[in-house]
């Protein structure tokens, strides 16, 4: 790691006026503060802004039907709220599946919006792949190996899956994202490379609406381990029942591309319908129909001899379609 | 002297002797190679290859030098175990060491290498095909000549008498590292022209030797002490941390110690070979197995030699067959190399042999455990060992097939298992699988020339000091070993060194889970050793110089810190009191000693000999979401023949291990490069997935509670120290095969590549 | 030189390492280099890269041999970066920490992780190190009660934060009820994970004083054991639970 000075902020103005084009953010270092170590940046910044002592941004409470959690809020504390759990019980499930728990101790809310790419070629060690989200040409990924950490519909040119959890059922409840500088509805929030705060912009507070009544809502979440891992397909589902038929609905698929997505054609598809498990099925299948998963590479054949079964080495990543196919169509038949 | 036949044990079996280290583990003293303190201590990183094959042309380490804090920088050019030929993505071409950590990392960037890139080839069913890139080991090819091979009787015969054949190609299990949570370390100073240093491996001395040679150093200057390190599961490679540390320490004249970092832990060193197989078995009707071949292509990475550790042995002893064919190949590609490590390939090569297996009960219309019972090795102890070879000799014990019973009738297999793929659906959707495997296994072989050396103490007490590392159960099965032979009380035998060469004799290569059995066997020879000194100067005092007639020294006998008569146990005195009389310092030495038969076993004569087994087996149940291809384990049982149980904690890790290991090597764990430019990719803990607290079954009830998960069986071992059994190794393929067997047989496929992830096995039920 | 001194000394003065910038933690200097690594599709190399989707998922396994090419890493230019030293305890440039209950003026780099200078600058060589990068929980520390990374926290940032460690939890000779629960139930194998483990444990413990299995499985899941001794870690907490 680089020698990099350090600003112990103990006002968000301090913070804001401190941070710029080579002075970076940190609060849990659980993301930022290891990319540094692994030396992953052609050009790292040279300052951080700590604001992990700032005052008065880690809370939880409820304003007139909006939930509020601080931007310092950390995920340990959100996954076990029991405010959060009555109303909001979804983002308590995805706070209670980022990491482990010391990762939830540390890692805040804000952190986790904001967190970088997870893949695998971009946090090669020593920027060994100076990939397209690093200001590099090309993205590794589409060539490579694509099993994990990858895509199955590229944004921007990039085939990384989103990595923050908290924001599958923040999008899924239109959640308001509070900086130094604006509001910004979380749909609006991601950026195919990024996000959309500018260098000295800070996330302040997260701000959640209460779902209307008669609102469904359930989580599911693939990763390879039963913790720490990132997730490799998740989806947040939420409905809006009304004398048995859907009115709204937000179907929000996290981890399958660089921007967590919003199946609208599928939302579409079951408004104004009653649920059924045929429907549920036909939702799951429209989910990622647009999808362009990437391929299996390096095949070879093994097996009975005259049965052969296909084989790859590179698996690509088809099974994440599947998987959240069936994340879809299993979470809207609970809900019949 | 006579073994142990027929004496009533005090100490072995009666009290279990905790480790002497435990406070220390547990209030973080226990120091490891990197923990160690010293002024001026400077900190070494390395420099690894961004290449996967590759010639170095020019190395310019003047920017790191000049770097502030940089205080010596080696290449390649400094010592004999680095090259400038690459041949796998991290291969070290450079060390620097420095006042920290994160400046020696820093002046890695710093140096200037100028590689010339040769074509690479990283799978191995590429480097198989004419024409593809040359890894490196050979000049124009990736594979051998030839393989290794194991005959017994003619098998081309055996499958001509055969009346069904089966025969399967396995897909690729896919290499792993199997590593450890410290990063390799190591630490090195001088003082003149000696060295001194840790280190942590495996095999203290051996890599003392080769340590000393390669930095040009008598043995006795050369004083690298290997006590701790992170878990031992297997050969462990030579280790050269100490050796680049002194080269950097010579230079920098200042003591310089090194941790791998995570991304150069698992290249160079620490990978497991994944292999492929083809099996071929040939069955009469009723059962009988006529003839038994196999191929197996190991990936090895850039050295991988004929082969890996000759998977066949572990089956060879498991069935009846008269007519076996084994022969196994070493695959080249760029990668790291596969070492020995946990019960290397054997749990591929039985899943194979499984599968087989399950083909012919199918074809047969037999119940798979029926099958097994046919043709497995019985619980008859004049069964001789199925080695090829002309004289038939013993199996130290027999439990395999007591294991595998036990573990059917715990898990209920006969009444649970179905037709694979036709098991009732459960109410979720999901599909019930059961799998059972059981095998004879060949670790815990006892081998000859481990060493270890005992002092006795003024006041009877005694300590022993042992070239092997300090490893958790040791301390346990020696200590009660020494006691129980030189009849000492459980507390008067103490550990004085482990792992420095300086004091102990040559512990031998901790590997093979032979540690109660050869470790412990030099162990008994050193204490027999000092009971002949003691019970020598014993018959010329009293009480017994003055009886008529003189006692010979077979006429005493020891227990409890007194030595007494046999024929009149009211002649007694102590060793202390022999000590105080002894002219010249007692100190006993021993060496591990052969597999023979020393206590009852069939009609084998005590004196034959006989070869180790362990036998093990397991069963799961399993529950298979075909939709999303997740699987969850239901139940499972695990039985293990352990010999004499010494210490049951000690024994339930090898379990709990065995199957952490095993859910890792059976559904995560993979080593996965870029196809484009044969980058290592699982350069971190997080995609290098180790199975975690949560992907292994939360309860293990175990030996000596009333639950069911784990259990030994105490069958005896006949050549073991007081009945010992190596257990580390054999519960390996045990796990994993029957958790395998489980996941086909709930779908009715043929999967046998791994790691079996959910890609997998949608991709066999045809869903992607 | 005589045989003591020739074995390992357990007190040693620990390297020291002064280096400040500005007032306060600020470390400055900027290291300006380049890497050793080359971009493999980047300038040097002639080997190729398609980065189209068009792959055939039935493509037989070849692959074409690349041209042999000479690399050279690029021309790299260095700074040094300034460095003002002090004299031992001066408190301009220090960081004062608080570990075990002790405050501690240490001279340190402000960027390196705590875990770093627990170990290598005050000689708390009981929190171990696995990973460096938050992934395996081999140094977790207590703070606030709260079981954290200690490679996660940059030491400049850990002022003000009392710190228990491994070191911390006896009372003199009376181990914590979970280190004693350990040491009774042998529950360790290569030792390297163990201090992680309890600390883990500890936290647990207070937070949850009596944890069902599935609270105890979860909430020591942030500590990874190669050894694989798990079931027997969950076992012994739920023993000191007891």
């Amino acid at each position: 790691m680089k020698p990099v000075t350090f600003v112990n902020a103990k006002t968000l103005d301090e913070a804001v006026a401190a941070l710029g084009a080579t002075s970076k953010i940190t609060a849990g270092g659980t993301d930022l503060y290891g990319s540094l170590k692994a030396m992953i940046y052609a050009s790292p910044p040279d300052k951080l802004v700590s604001i992990r002592a700032l005052p008065d941004l880690s809370y939880i409470r409820v304003e007139s039907g909006v939930l509020k959690i601080g931007a310092l809020t950390p995920l340990a504390d959100i996954y076990k709220s029991a405010v959060v759990k009555a109303t909001w019980p979804i983002l308590s499930q995805a706070a209670g599946k980022v990491g482990v728990p010391q990762l939830r101790n540390m890692g805040t809310i804000g952190g986790n919006l904001c967190q970088q790419s997870r893949c695998w070629y971009y946090r090669a060690e020593h920027n060994e792949f100076n990939c397209l989200r690093k200001g590099g040409l090309i993205c590794y990924m589409v060539a490579g190996n694509s099993v994990s950490h990858s895509a199955i519909w590229p944004v921007g040119g990039c085939y990384s899956g989103s990595v923050s959890d908290t924001a599958i059922p923040l999008m899924a409840f239109d959640a308001t994202i509070v900086t130094t500088k604006k509001s910004i509805a979380i749909k609006d929030f991601f950026t195919a490379l990024g996000n959309s705060l500018d260098a000295n912009e800070i996330i302040k507070e997260i701000q959640v609406p209460t779902p209307a009544a008669g609102t469904k809502q359930a989580f599911m979440r693939f990763a390879e381990r039963k913790c720490m891992d990132f997730a490799e397909v998740s989806v947040a589902i939420t409905a809006t029942i009304a004398s048995g038929l859907v009115s709204d609905s937000r179907i929000i698929l996290g981890a399958v591309s660089p921007i967590p997505v919003r199946a609208t054609t599928t939302e579409a598809l079951i408004k104004g319908k009653a649920l059924t498990a045929d429907l549920a099925a036909q939702a799951g299948v429209e989910a990622v129909k647009s999808s362009t998963p990437l391929p299996e590479t390096k095949t070879y054949t093994y097996g009975t001899p005259g049965a052969e079964q296909k084989a790859a080495f590179m698996s690509g990543n088809a099974y994440k379609k599947q998987m959240a196919n069936v994340y879809v169509k299993r979470i809207l038949a609970s809900f019949v | 002297m006579a073994d142990e036949f027929g004496a009533t044990l005090k100490v072995v079996g009666n009290r279990v002797v905790t480790d002497p280290e435990s406070e220390d583990i547990v209030r973080g003293r226990l120091r490891f190679p990197n923990d160690h303190p010293m002024a001026g201590k400077l900190f070494a990183k390395l420099l690894g290859s961004p290449y996967a094959h590759a010639k170095i042309t020019n190395i310019d380490t003047s920017a790191a030098e000049a770097l502030p804090g940089v205080k010596a920088v080696i290449t390649y050019k400094d010592n004999t175990f680095w090259s400038s030929t690459i041949l796998f993505w991290g291969q070290e071409v450079a060390a620097v060491a420095a006042v920290d950590e994160y400046t020696a990392e820093r002046a890695t960037d710093l140096i200037k290498v100028t590689y010339e890139q040769l074509p690479f080839v990283i799978y191995p069913e590429e480097a198989m095909q004419a024409g593809a890139p040359i890894a490196g080991a050979y000049p124009t090819k990736n594979l051998p000549d030839a393989p290794s091979r194991q005959t017994r009787g003619d098998v081309t015969q055996g499958f001509k008498d055969a009346e069904i054949t089966v025969e399967s190609n396995s897909g690729w299990a896919r290499t792993i590292s199997m590593n450890t949570i410290e990063g390799c370390s190591g630490m090195a100073w001088w003082v003149g022209d000696h060295v001194y240093g840790y280190d942590q491996n495996q095999a203290p001395t051996s890599n003392r030797n080769s340590n000393a040679a390669l930095l040009k150093v008598a043995q006795s200057k050369c004083h690298f002490i290997a006590r701790t390190g992170g878990g031992g599961f297997g050969g462990g490679g030579q280790s050269h941390e100490p050796v680049t540390c002194a080269l950097l320490a010579k230079k920098a004249g200042a003591p310089v110690t090194i941790q791998r970092m995570r991304r150069y832990q698992s290249p160079p060193r620490r990978n497991q070979t994944g292999p492929k197989l083809n099996m071929k078995l040939g069955f009469k009707k009723d059962g009988t197995m006529t003839a038994w071949q196999f191929s197996e292509w190991c990936w090895g990475g850039y050295n991988a030699g004929s082969g890996g550790s000759n998977a066949w042995e572990n089956l060879d002893s498991t069935f009846k067959c008269a007519n076996l064919l084994a022969e196994e190949w070493g695959v080249n590609t760029n990668t790291g190399l596969g070492e020995n490590y946990r019960c290397l390939l054997h749990p591929e090569s039985a899943q194979m042999q499984d599968w087989a297996f399950l083909k012919a009960a199918k074809v047969l219309n037999m119940n798979p455990l029926t099958l097994m019972r046919k043709c497995y090795i019985t619980e008859d102890p004049n069964e001789p060992n199925q080695d090829p070879g002309t004289t038939p000799v013993a199996m130290s014990s027999q439990g395999m097939r007591k294991a595998m019973e036990k573990a059917a009738t715990v898990i209920g297999y006969e009444a649970k298992y179905h037709e694979p793929g036709a098991g009732t659906p459960r109410t979720d959707g999901r599909k019930h699988g059961i799998g059972i495997h059981a095998h004879n296994d060949r670790h815990g072989t006892t081998s000859t020339g481990r060493g270890l050396n005992i002092n006795m103490n003024a006041d009877g007490t005694c300590h022993f000091n042992t070239g092997q590392s300090r490893v958790q159960d040791a301390a346990s099965y020696l200590s009660a070993i020494i006691a129980e032979t030189l009849g000492l009380k459980w507390d008067a035998v103490n550990c004085g060194v482990w792992g420095d060469p300086s004091v102990a004799s040559d512990g031998g290569s901790q590997a093979g889970s032979a540690g109660a059995t050869s470790n412990g066997g030099a162990a008994q020879e050193a204490a027999i050793d000092v009971k002949n000194q003691l019970f020598t100067q014993a018959v010329t005092m009293a009480p017994f110089s003055t009886l008529t007639p003189k006692p010979t020294i077979a006429d005493l006998d020891a227990s409890d810190g007194n030595i007494f008569l046999k024929s009149d146990p009211t002649k007694i005195t102590t060793h202390a009191a022999v000590m105080a009389k002894i002219a010249k310092p007692i100190m006993g030495s021993g060496k591990s000693r052969a597999n023979i038969i020393r206590r009852p076993q069939g009609n084998w004569p005590i004196g034959t000999t006989a070869v180790h087994r362990t036998g093990v087996a397991a069963a799961y149940e399993v529950a298979v979401d075909t939709e999303t291809g997740e699987v969850e384990i239901l139940n499972w049982v695990h039985v293990c023949d352990a010999g004499r149980v010494i210490n049951a904690s000690v024994c339930d890790g090898q379990i709990a291990s065995a199957q952490s290991h095993q859910i890792g090597k059976a559904f995560l764990w993979e080593l996965k490069h870029d196809p484009q430019t044969g980058v290592l990719l699982t350069q971190n803990l997080l995609d290098d997935k180790l199975a975690t607290q949560m992907d292994c079954n939360p309860t293990m009830n175990s030996y000596g509670t009333t639950g069911t998960n784990a259990i030994f069986l105490e069958t005896v071992n006949s050549s073991g120290p007081f009945g010992m059994n190596g257990i580390g190794e054999p519960c390996a393929p045990s796990c994993y095969c029957a958790l395998t067997n489980a996941i086909n047989n709930a779908l009715g496929t043929e999967i046998y590549e791994r790691p079996i992830t959910p890609y997998r096995i949608l991709k066999a039920l045809g869903k992607i | 030189m005589s045989e003591e001194e020739k074995k390992d000394k357990n007190t040693g003065e620990m390297s020291r390492r002064q280096f400040l910038k500005d007032a306060g933690l600020v470390i400055g200097g900027v290291t300006v280099g380049s890497l050793a690594f080359m971009d493999a599709c980047g300038g040097g190399t002639t080997s190729t890269v398609t980065n189209t989707l068009t792959k055939t998922a039935t493509s037989t396994v070849t692959q074409t041999a690349t041209a042999i090419t000479t690399v050279t890493s690029p021309p790299i230019t260095v700074t040094s970066p300034p460095i003002t030293t002090t004299v031992t305890g001066a408190a301009v440039g220090s960081v004062t920490l608080n570990v075990n209950g002790d405050t501690y003026i240490v001279d340190t780099e402000a960027y390196w992780p705590l875990s770093y200078v627990l170990r290598h600058v005050m000689g708390f060589t009981g929190t171990k190190v696995g990973c460096d990068r938050g992934e395996c929980g081999t140094c977790t520390v207590i703070i606030g009660g709260k079981a954290v990374l200690a490679c996660c926290i940059p030491v400049a940032e850990a002022q003000g934060l009392a710190i228990t460690t491994i070191e911390g939890l006896a009372k003199g000779a009376t181990l914590h009820k979970v280190q004693q629960t350990f040491l009774d139930m042998q529950t360790f194998q290569c030792g390297y994970c163990t201090p992680g483990q309890i600390m883990s444990a500890v936290a647990l413990l207070t937070e949850i004083p009596k944890p069902t299995l599935a609270q105890a499985q979860e909430g020591m899941s942030g500590n990874l054991c190669y050894c694989g001794d798990y079931t027997r870690i969950l076992n012994a907490v739920m023993k000191a639970a007891a």
